[in-house]
């Protein structure tokens, strides 16, 4: 058999005109995407119901990848932009895939307010600990004392706990895996496309080329048997001590899973409460 | 070289300042006596902001459009959220009015702050009404002084201290002539769901201030208004930014995003208000970044999507504006001027924003700039811009300015019924696929730049909407010939857009050898200019555009080459439409500006032309 001829079983969900990706070898973004593709294929959604909502970055480029109605938007935007599509459109299941530095440092004000807003959005955060397409900087999501370019000398900032933040800022669904994990990273997916309201999948995935050189952790293979040896599965544990320290272990699960009405819900309901009959939808 | 010609003014009157290629203008220093006019009344109430200033302004207002007046107003409330001094001035008139006046007909003052502040603006020969007991003016005869115990009254006869401003609404109203079954029916319109004794109270207030006057005011003849001849029938009475609202809705705008920003906030909140009941959304985003980011995924959807500002949240949208230029995305951004930079003058007026509405942003990224030059106009040029930027998918810039956007107006009711939104151009799946695999070219290369739009969940419409750099099916692309292409294809329908200009507006004598280039709300104050100066056999031409990027050539060109000398007037220190006006044309022009955070004066424009004509020698 020749197996460059056959198809990857997810290339229908993929842009295969514009293979091959940018990514680099050993990089993790792939497997998420694959994890997200999967998803899609189990939950049996009509893809022409799902949007892709991508900011600036490495894992800014899956918009560009996916066969599905997307926007690669701006450094940091995607949230307003799939904030804007979901209301022209609440038919759509709109899928936020971006980065730590994108969704957390310049897009954080939009992150906290979709989150505390509850607009319908599937958040996946990957998250490799650094800015990858400008070099290797300080990401808001780098641990205390790793190298970065612009922390040569070790990072002296405290990062920030996603789920924690997420949780606080009122996401109804919040899960962590490492892309090593790619069946429960597969399943937290189909939950959070599943779940109405605020769902956040961030994926710890390696980053072999800045990050793991930088810190000289070996190549992408080094940083997935850390992941194997350093996760803590601990879904019952809550968001307050899931802090991830240099090369330490990495808590993950489910912590959050609590629906609330979403912001659309939230509206319509209000209105027909204030305006009876005047209020009119574009559901 | 400069020449400054220094306006002698008051408090709230800046110099302009003139910077003309001629060698020397006329400098006049001595005012004309204001003729006193009959056709036009100007009225200041001013005081404590919160004390009833606006209200009795505004019921004055629509209870003399609905008589029948032509009605333009202008409110100026402090910076703070209460207290402070606040003033309503109302101009009424037989005729359609463009400025809100210049010199104080009657002056009202409910307090000593709204006197001494004020007192420099009433006309010789002119009234003023003041409340005795919080007020002592200083003699003075060169006008009329009538103490009017407003609050007095209310306490004494009406017993109700609050009914103060109706007192005043019933005392204006005397002054003038307005009949008083037109203010009873707006009261009663107003404070019937309120109860019969709150009712009641407010009228007998309304009496009381009518009788005072009809009794200590017996000669007021100079300032009653016949309006038995108005042309006016079905008017409506709102503020320019009321009417860019109304337009986006006549528009078929169904989703408004923006953030809270002087002076333009209450687009946001009219259409919070109204888009619930008319199967649309308003939301108040985060910041003006993601207003604008909200638009643009809203266009994605198929939507018009609008927002609105003011300079400092424009700016922050300004990278926001290129993706919508990148990736071909209609969107409407009003930016409601006010005095900057930075916080600036939240409340006072400027024309400063051109340069940045025009240019701003890194890369090259085209736009389309259109300018109301009235409250009415701020309605069809708000209509103009959803009509630009579905037809061209590109982003519309709708400059308005803080003297539009709180003057209260009277204008004709707008014929909803001719009204038809522009629809963008739509991806017709199986006839406009095109590359190697039949699939879809979102940015498909036309002969005017405008490619067929699919919407999410198209049948074979699957595209990616990107900032970045792409062919003609979206994926990114580096290559010097794409880049060329691409951004060929973007500037190609500013070619079309500026063939295809609003009608400008025209005044004056068609003959003059002696332009005036204005835009926004100058033009009302240019026009009313112009007719003063032909009053005074001085023969000048105005116009004003609508749509000032692109440059519209062809409705230009002829007057900017056909004068001898073509003046620019607009509020802002450096003449930024004169300079873009300099660079398209290439021929020098008079630059008139007003800076100090208030619109031109009549008599400082009038002054301008005088100047420019003394030196022509006519």
């Amino acid at each position: 058999m020749n197996v460059a001829q056959e198809e990857h079983p997810i290339a229908p969900y993929l842009r295969m005109d514009r293979m091959p990706h940018m990514w680099c070898p050993s990089c993790g973004i792939g497997i998420v995407l694959k994890c997200f593709a999967t998803a899609l294929e189990k939950t049996k959604m009509d893809l022409d119901k799902v949007s892709v909502v991508s900011g600036i970055g490495c894992t800014g480029r899956t918009a560009g990848y996916v066969r599905l109605d997307s926007f690669h938007t701006t450094h940091g935007r995607a949230i307003p932009f799939a904030t804007g599509l979901k209301l022209a459109r609440p038919d759509l299941k709109v899928v936020v895939f971006s980065g730590d530095g994108d969704l957390l440092a310049i897009g954080g004000n939009h992150f906290i307010h979709a989150a505390k807003r509850n607009m319908d959005l599937t958040v996946i955060l990957v998250n490799n600990f650094i800015y990858g397409m400008t070099g290797g900087q300080l990401a808001p999501t780098t641990p205390t004392s790793a190298n970065t370019s612009t922390t040569p000398y070790g990072n002296f900032e405290t990062p920030f706990s996603v789920p924690k933040l997420a949780e606080a800022c009122g996401a109804t669904y919040v899960a962590r895996w490492t892309c090593l994990d790619v069946r429960r990273v597969t399943r937290a997916m189909q939950d959070a496309l599943q779940r109405k309201g605020f769902s956040i999948v961030e994926v710890i995935a390696p980053c072999p080329v800045l990050y793991a050189r930088r810190n000289k952790l070996g190549a992408g293979l080094e940083m997935l048997q850390y992941y194997k040896e350093k996760c803590e599965i601990c879904h019952e544990a809550g968001t307050e001590n899931l802090e991830i320290a240099f090369q330490d272990k990495i808590p993950v699960g489910k912590f959050v899973d609590k629906p609330r009405p979403t912001f659309q819900e939230s509206m319509h309901e209000w209105y027909r409460s204030r305006l009876g009959d005047k209020y009119k939808t574009i559901e | 070289m400069i020449l400054d010609s220094h306006f002698r003014g008051n408090d709230i009157t800046p110099k302009i300042k003139v910077d003309s290629p001629l060698a020397r203008i006329g400098h006049k220093e001595e005012r004309d006596d204001p003729a006193l006019k009959k056709d036009d009344l100007v009225i200041r109430i001013a005081g404590e902001a919160g004390e009833g200033v606006q209200s009795t302004g505004q019921l004055v207002t629509q209870a003399a459009a609905r008589a029948g007046y032509g009605v333009l107003t202008f409110y100026s409330p402090p910076a703070e959220i209460k207290g402070g001094p606040a003033v309503y001035q109302i101009r009424l008139s037989d005729h359609r009015l463009t400025t809100p006046g210049d010199d104080l007909d009657i002056l009202i003052a409910f307090n000593q702050e709204g006197h001494d502040r004020n007192i420099r603006v009433l006309r010789e020969g002119g009234l003023l009404i003041y409340d005795s007991a919080e007020c002592v003016p200083e003699k003075n005869d060169s006008h009329r002084q009538v103490p009017l115990p407003f609050t007095e009254i209310a306490k004494s006869e009406i017993k109700f201290e609050r009914a103060k401003n109706m007192v005043a609404v019933g005392a204006v109203s005397a002054l003038f002539g307005l009949p008083t079954h037109h203010i009873s029916q707006l009261i009663t319109e107003k404070f019937s769901r309120k109860g019969e004794a709150v009712l009641s109270k407010n009228l007998a207030a309304l009496q009381a201030g009518f009788r005072y006057v009809e009794e200590k005011v017996p000669e007021r003849g100079e300032f009653i208004l016949d309006v038995s001849k108005s042309e006016e029938n079905s008017v409506i009475v709102v503020t320019g930014n009321q009417a860019i609202s109304l337009g986006a809705l006549a528009a078929g705008c169904t989703h408004i995003f923006g953030y809270p920003i002087t002076p333009a906030t209450d687009i946001l909140e009219f259409l919070a208000s109204e888009l619930p009941k008319m199967g649309g959304d308003a939301v108040q985003a985060e910041d003006e970044i993601s207003a604008l980011g909200m638009v643009l995924g809203a266009s994605f959807a198929g939507a018009r999507a609008l927002t609105a500002t003011s300079g400092p949240g424009f700016s922050l949208m300004i990278e926001t504006l290129g993706l919508a230029t990148m990736a071909e995305l209609p969107c409407v951004i009003v930016n409601v001027q006010r005095a900057g930079p930075s916080t600036g003058m939240p409340t006072r007026h400027e024309q400063g924003d051109l340069y940045i509405a025009v240019h701003g942003g890194h890369g090259e990224s085209p736009r389309i700039v259109l300018a109301p030059v009235s409250v009415e106009d701020c309605f069809y040029q708000a209509l103009q811009a959803f009509h630009f930027s579905e037809k061209f998918q590109t982003p519309v810039i709708l400059l308005s300015d803080t003297a539009l956007a709180v003057r209260n107006q009277s204008i004709a009711r707008p014929d909803l019924s001719a009204i038809h939104p522009t629809e963008r151009l739509r991806f017709i799946p199986g006839s406009q696929v095109g590359g190697p695999d039949h699939t879809y070219s979102r940015y498909r290369f036309t002969a005017d730049g405008v490619s067929p739009m699919s919407a999410p969940g198209q049948a074979q419409g699957q595209y990616v909407a990107t900032g970045l750099e792409h062919v003609e099916r979206s994926s990114p692309s580096y290559s010097p010939e794409t880049h060329m292409q691409m951004t060929e294809k973007r500037f190609r329908k500013l070619e079309l857009a500026a063939k295809e200009a609003p009608p400008v507006e025209r005044c004056g004598d068609p003959g003059s050898e002696i332009g005036i280039i204005s835009w926004g709300s100058t033009f009302g104050v240019v026009q009313e200019a112009v007719a003063q100066a032909a009053e005074k056999g001085l023969s000048v031409e105005g116009i004003a555009p609508k749509l000032l990027w692109p440059i519209p050539d062809r409705q230009l060109r002829d007057f900017v080459e056909r004068k001898r000398i073509v003046i620019v007037a607009e509020v802002n220190y450096t003449g930024q439409f004169a300079q873009l006006l300099q660079a398209h044309f290439g021929r020098e022009f008079h630059r008139v500006n007003a800076y100090g955070g208030t619109p031109f004066k009549v008599s400082q424009m009038l002054q301008a032309i005088e100047g420019v004509c003394a030196h022509v020698g006519k």
